[in-house]
């Protein structure tokens, strides 16, 4: 036995010793590009193949001059296995730099496997393209250290603060179709959301703001993502008789929710995210049942966001025989790293990154460039993330008609000018949202919708259910929403009380803050709980709701903790050398700010002493 | 609402029942806790989606060439894996585990882990009192009730019954009366996986195909099997009701929770267990199980 594990020993020292010896050695006039990705499965195929692509246009066309040199491109296969081994993700991306001695990595695609990855990189100080995960957090890391990170980009998609807001505007366009064409003023809409992390914000946004947008919320179900029936979920959602089922699936539930869906010809309109809707196998996995599913997608057949898009997608689809995904953007991102490594004249990072901070480039998703490291709000507009809007990255709404995975969104007619840009266009090749024949039949044969009387004000005669906040050592209270919960963390002095809506805006905060004027006391306030670029707008005398106290208000801008551009309704009322002031926040992006909502919360406060 | 609950309640229920009652014959009879039982169940579904998808067969060829070859390869692996070291359970618990990671993996190289479908054998719905029901579910219950049939006829009535029910009884004593109690079990094996396999050919067109679609249902037939009573068919069947029956309630009374269905299922398996602990048609001591 000794011997064995001596010879065990032995020969694992040799390996240890040896495998330095064995790493490839550095060819001449080769750049080589880790293309990093879980490999057995589609987003890992999806990244090799756009990646492939990329490098054999560039080296037929010469390869990538750096002076007076050729270089040609040659990839290494990173096999992160990352979406069964997160652990083991890191360990591959080590090898792939000590190793294959990888010049940069383009990839990447779960979140939890780009931190580790990504980490790895920075480590070595090799330039990271991640074209794959969308968490803002990730670019954060930019902002909060960028030394450390000053070598990670986004190519792709967009985080998910753009990618709810798109989701809405998609909404927004069949709630206008319901209509237009059917006279639905309030559409009944239907939430289905597959209960993982990520789903938690969106399912909590859109329940507050769909009611904002003009439509009712039936009810929210929330199945696993790995769910292999849900036709129990469809049959309740079907006896609350919605228009809209508003999907947000990432999991192969996406496939089984579709096809059922079509199976029972359930009449609704599908729309929302359905990652499994967006690939060719889709329709076949669905076998044909998931037509009419209306969902967010990176490219669409025959829709060209760019010059490039087109030939793109239909040379992508020759050599897979699939529809190329958002992780196919390694394309983008390798083609943009050589104009980058050409301009830059040189491979070395740090020379290289204030090239790519720079850079503009038309890929075929759309405009790419990275939002600056002086960028105004992060999240969402984080340094290094790729930037959203008109003109830049906008992500197209995908419908499947009768086979066919067709763009219709955006759509001229149903577009708006928002902090963006102008979404009043629509990309050549784009066609009309289609609805189902047993939608349409059910929307026509409904009867003419009736107003609804208006509903009995909960009791104490304000407009949402109301919790109370009392603060018996200063002698006041206040109302606000009972659905909100209250955060002891946030409620440091000078705040004593703070709570957010489940949608985590809008929030309160009451504060008691010593100063001479209203607009001090709001600076001084929600300066002290981490808000920053406070501004306060133009200050009124008002009176609270008991009909006597006076008080002033003011919209409030600023910048909050989370980086994001807020919005905030204040009240204050003097008491002594004191301003008792409420504060409530919102972030537009997320939560349109509604000064007759905020302003019916905060003049709820009540003096008793 | 109502009809719709109750509805959903007997087609869930008829296709866990399908899929539990194999994996409560082989327990029964071999005593063995068979986990790559619905690793067989989804080489079936591959089956049905490599045969009539991509080889272009028709349904019914599809169907009986994947029932066929699945059970041919659970009765090859039980010969080759399982049969020599079937008396330590726990070896066997790891064998089987071990070889439903294997087919899952040569599943994964095979096609990769793309999501497919099994073509529906009936296209449509059918309205039963407001309630939207697809053939195909009505199918499967159709399917569970023959099956059920076959399976007691050919326990109670033919002497392979007779013979599978005494070395179910007492292998020992079986085997001093003359049958031959290895071959009883490949028997009981190749019935339990055909079994499977017709759940497989039977649910994979109201499912997703996919490597990893047997540990879902594996956790659920395990639940149902233990809730009704290990070894019992009659439990097993009733078993799998139980469970649509909470899974169902859950949905309909917690949408936001639906989630959560699986967990309450066994919640209520384990709330059964508490009260009677060999569970609802189990039996402590050796005595006719079926």
């Amino acid at each position: 036995m000794k011997k064995i594990l001596f010879l065990f020993f032995t020969c694992l020292l040799l390996v240890a010793l040896f495998l330095p010896a064995c790493a490839a050695p550095k060819e001449e006039n080769v750049i080589k590009v880790g293309v990093v990705g879980p490999m057995q499965f589609i987003q890992g195929e999806h990244h090799w193949a756009g990646a492939t692509m990329a490098a054999e246009e560039i080296n037929d066309a010469g390869g990538v001059k750096i002076g007076d040199q050729n270089y040609t491109i040659q990839l290494v296969k990173v096999d992160s296995d990352e979406i069964r081994d997160v652990a083991g993700a890191a360990s591959a991306v080590e090898r792939a730099i000590t190793v294959d001695k990888v010049d940069f990595l383009i990839g990447g695609f779960r979140t939890e496997a780009v931190y580790p990855m990504s980490d790895v990189a920075m480590d070595y100080g090799k330039i990271f393209l991640n074209v794959g995960a969308a968490t803002a957090a990730l670019q954060a890391r930019v902002a909060e250290d960028y030394d450390r990170y000053k070598y990670f980009f986004k190519v792709t998609p967009y985080n998910e603060f753009f990618l709810v807001t798109t989701d809405f505007k998609m909404l927004a366009m069949v709630a206008e179709i319901l209509k237009q064409d059917f006279g639905i003023t309030k559409p009944r809409v239907a939430i289905i959301a597959e209960k993982l992390e990520w789903a938690e914000a969106m399912v909590a946004l859109a329940q507050a703001n769909l009611p904002k947008m003009g439509m009712e919320v039936v009810g929210v179900w929330r199945p696993s993502d790995t769910a292999t029936d849900v036709t129990a979920e469809l049959t309740a959602i079907a006896a609350k008789e919605p228009h809209i089922i508003f999907t947000t699936f990432s999991g192969p539930v996406g496939i089984t929710y579709a096809k059922q869906r079509g199976e029972l010809e359930i009449p609704v309109v599908s729309v929302g995210i359905n990652v499994e809707a967006q690939k060719e196998g889709f329709w076949e996995a669905t076998g044909g049942k998931g037509n009419y599913e209306f969902v967010l997608n990176t490219y669409a057949k025959g829709v060209a966001m760019t010059d490039k898009t087109v030939a793109f997608f239909d040379e992508f689809e020759r050599r897979t025989g699939e529809f190329p995904t958002y992780t196919a953007a390694t394309y983008d991102a390798l083609l943009s790293m050589k104009a980058n490594i050409e301009k830059a004249g040189t491979l070395d990072s740090d020379a290289l990154v204030p090239v790519i901070e720079e850079s503009l480039f038309s890929g075929t998703a759309g405009m790419n460039k990275y939002y600056p490291l002086d960028s105004p709000a992060c999240p969402p507009m984080c340094p290094h993330d790729i930037m959203y809007g008109p003109g830049y990255q906008t992500g197209v709404g995908t419908q499947w008609q009768d086979g066919e995975l067709k763009g219709v969104w955006p759509k001229k007619e149903y577009g708006a000018v928002d902090d963006f840009g102008d979404w009043r266009f629509e990309y050549p090749g784009t066609v009309l949202l289609k609805i189902a024949p047993e939608a349409v039949e059910k929307f026509k044969s409904a009867p003419p919708e009736v107003e609804a009387p208006p509903e009995a004000p909960p009791p104490g005669g304000l407009s949402f259910e109301a919790a109370e906040y009392t603060n018996a050592d200063l002698g006041f209270s206040m109302k606000y929403p009972k659905n909100w919960k209250e955060n002891k963390d946030e409620e440091k002095d000078p705040s004593v009380f703070y709570a957010a809506d489940p949608a985590r805006v809008p929030t309160i905060r009451v504060m008691v803050v010593e100063a001479a004027t209203f607009a001090d006391a709001v600076k001084a306030g929600m300066g002290a709980s981490g808000n920053s670029d406070i501004k306060v707008g133009t200050e009124k005398e008002i009176t609270l709701a008991d009909g006597a106290t006076k008080a002033t208000a003011a919209k409030v801008n600023l910048k909050t903790t989370t980086g994001h551009n807020g919005e905030t309704y204040a009240l204050g009322v003097k008491k002594g050398d004191k301003w008792i002031v409420v504060a409530i926040t919102t972030v537009a992006l997320l939560v349109p700010y509604d000064e007759a909502e905020f302003s019916e919360i905060a003049t709820t406060l009540t003096f008793t002493k | 609402m109502f009809q719709a609950f109750v509805i959903q309640v007997l087609v869930t229920g008829g296709v866990y029942a399908l899929l539990a009652v194999g994996f409560s014959l082989i327990f029964g009879v071999a005593r063995m806790i068979n986990l790559a039982h619905t690793a067989f169940f989804m080489l079936a579904a591959y089956g049905m989606f490599f045969c009539s998808l991509q080889l272009g067969l028709d349904p019914i060829s599809s169907i009986i060439l994947s029932i066929v070859v699945t059970t041919l390869i659970a009765v090859a692996s039980y010969k080759v894996f399982i049969d020599r070291i079937r008396e330590h359970q726990v070896t066997v618990l790891l064998i089987t585990i071990a070889l439903a990671m294997v087919f899952q993996e040569l599943m994964l190289l095979a096609f990769g882990a793309h999501f497919r479908a099994a073509p529906t054998l009936i296209s449509g719905f059918w309205e039963i009192f407001g309630v939207r029901v697809t053939y195909q579910q009505l199918l499967s219950l159709g399917i569970v009730l023959v099956v059920l049939i076959c399976v007691w006829a050919i326990l109670l009535r033919t002497k392979l019954g007779i013979a599978i029910r005494a070395t179910a009884q007492d292998a020992e004593i079986a085997n001093l009366m003359g049958i031959n109690v290895s071959r009883i079990l490949l028997i009981t094996m190749g019935i339990a996986a055909a079994l499977a396999a017709i759940s497989g050919v039977v649910v994979a067109p109201l499912w997703v195909v996919y490597p990893y679609m047997w540990l879902s249902p594996l956790v659920m037939v395990m639940a149902i099997v233990v809730l009704g009573g290990l070894g019992s068919i009659k439990g097993s069947v009733i078993g799998a009701f139980i469970i649509a029956l909470v899974e169902t309630l859950v949905v309909f009374l917690v949408p936001a929770g639906a989630f959560l269905k699986l967990a309450f299922a066994l919640l209520a398996m384990v709330i059964i267990l508490v009260v009677r602990p060999e569970g609802l048609f189990g039996v402590i001591f050796e005595e006719e199980r079926l």
